[in-house]
């Protein structure tokens, strides 16, 4: 039996403990994709619970047509994208560590403050990205999700996934060499 | 590409940078071609998987687990129908108050209550259909 088949059997059968193993399994992908989405992270852990509660309620719907990681960030996007269209507002950027205060007080000061210099770039350029993008390009490089898992998240072609995964990492290039040419 | 935005060959080459770079990211190992592009590529790619996010509060896991426990065993009735419910009820007590005030205890529907019930299993029956309707919203609903 996969694991997925066993995970949600039991929690069809209501073993104890098998929701929560659910949940803990899977609440780093449902948070990537809430809050690459919805900024404000009070309506994000809202829906973060909101997708986890309905993932409780619908789970007996999931027919292993695809992986229940992909059918659980599909109730996620969903739930997230619902949110937006009602509130717009909600993928405006929130106030984030700067991450240049967060570099450590390594023993190479100089590569240190390069590494904390382009971080705090990439960080700011990505917060300026449109939660599409912003999901996506998270999605696949934090999360390490493919594209065609990406696809089955989001319901959106391969195609149009590589699209603007490359058109992102492209803007994100320029910004960074300009800003690392600009300081230098 | 299957979405008419159609990639030229100058896309495709950025594109396989793109991914040389980020795979060569993920296993740590050194490009062959490193040049400016890839190069930045690499740095991008290591920028992006070391990104963090917000994490969700502590206990995330137990305290979803116990609010689905406890919306499991809550009335499967929407909050709409709840409503007509209650107001059902409410019309009922009130049609009974009204009648009872109108025409006192000795109409014929109090009368023939009241002799239904002084027959002992007429009366176990009409508890067990009450016990039956008022568990009912808290007992498990039967999946698949």
């Amino acid at each position: 039996m996969s694991a997925d088949r066993e995970l949600v059997e039991a929690v069809l059968a209501r073993r104890t403990g098998a929701f929560e193993r659910l949940v803990r399994e899977y609440q780093g992908l449902v948070a990537h994709i809430v809050f690459r989405l919805v900024r404000h992270a009070d309506d994000a852990n809202e829906l973060c619970q909101e997708t986890f509660l309905r993932i409780h309620r619908q789970l007996h719907q999931f027919r292993y047509a695809s992986s229940l990681k992909a059918w659980i960030g599909r109730v996620a996007y969903t739930i997230a994208l619902r949110h937006l269209e009602r509130h717009p507002a909600s993928a405006e950027p929130v106030e984030s560590e700067d991450a240049l205060e967060r570099a450590g007080s390594g023993e190479d000061i100089e590569s240190t403050l390069a590494t904390a210099e382009s971080a705090a770039i990439v960080r700011a350029a990505v917060d300026g990205l449109p939660p599409l993008q912003r999901m996506l390009v998270s999605l696949y490089h934090l999360d390490e999700i493919s594209i065609p898992e990406i696809s089955a998240i989001t319901g959106l072609p391969p195609g149009t996934i590589k699209s603007h995964l490359f058109r992102t990492r492209r803007e994100l290039r320029r910004v960074l060499e300009e800003r690392m040419g600009a300081d230098a | 590409m299957s979405n008419g935005r159609r990639f030229d060959a100058d896309d495709e080459r950025e594109w396989e940078a793109q991914e040389r770079a980020r795979v060569a990211e993920r296993s740590g190992a050194a490009l062959a071609d490193d040049d400016d592009a890839t190069a930045t590529y690499r740095l991008l790619a290591r920028e992006l998987s070391a990104m963090k996010l917000p994490d969700l509060p502590a206990g995330f896991a137990e305290a979803v687990a116990r609010r689905a426990a406890i919306n499991a065993v809550e009335p499967a009735l929407a909050p709409f129908e709840r409503v007509l419910v209650a107001m059902l009820v409410v019309a009922f007590v009130a049609a009974a108050g009204i009648g009872v005030a109108a025409f006192g205890l000795a109409t014929p529907i109090v009368e023939a209550l009241c002799e239904a019930t002084s027959n002992r299993w007429m009366l176990a029956l009409a508890l067990c259909l009450a016990a039956c309707a008022m568990t009912a919203p808290f007992r498990v609903p039967a999946r698949r």
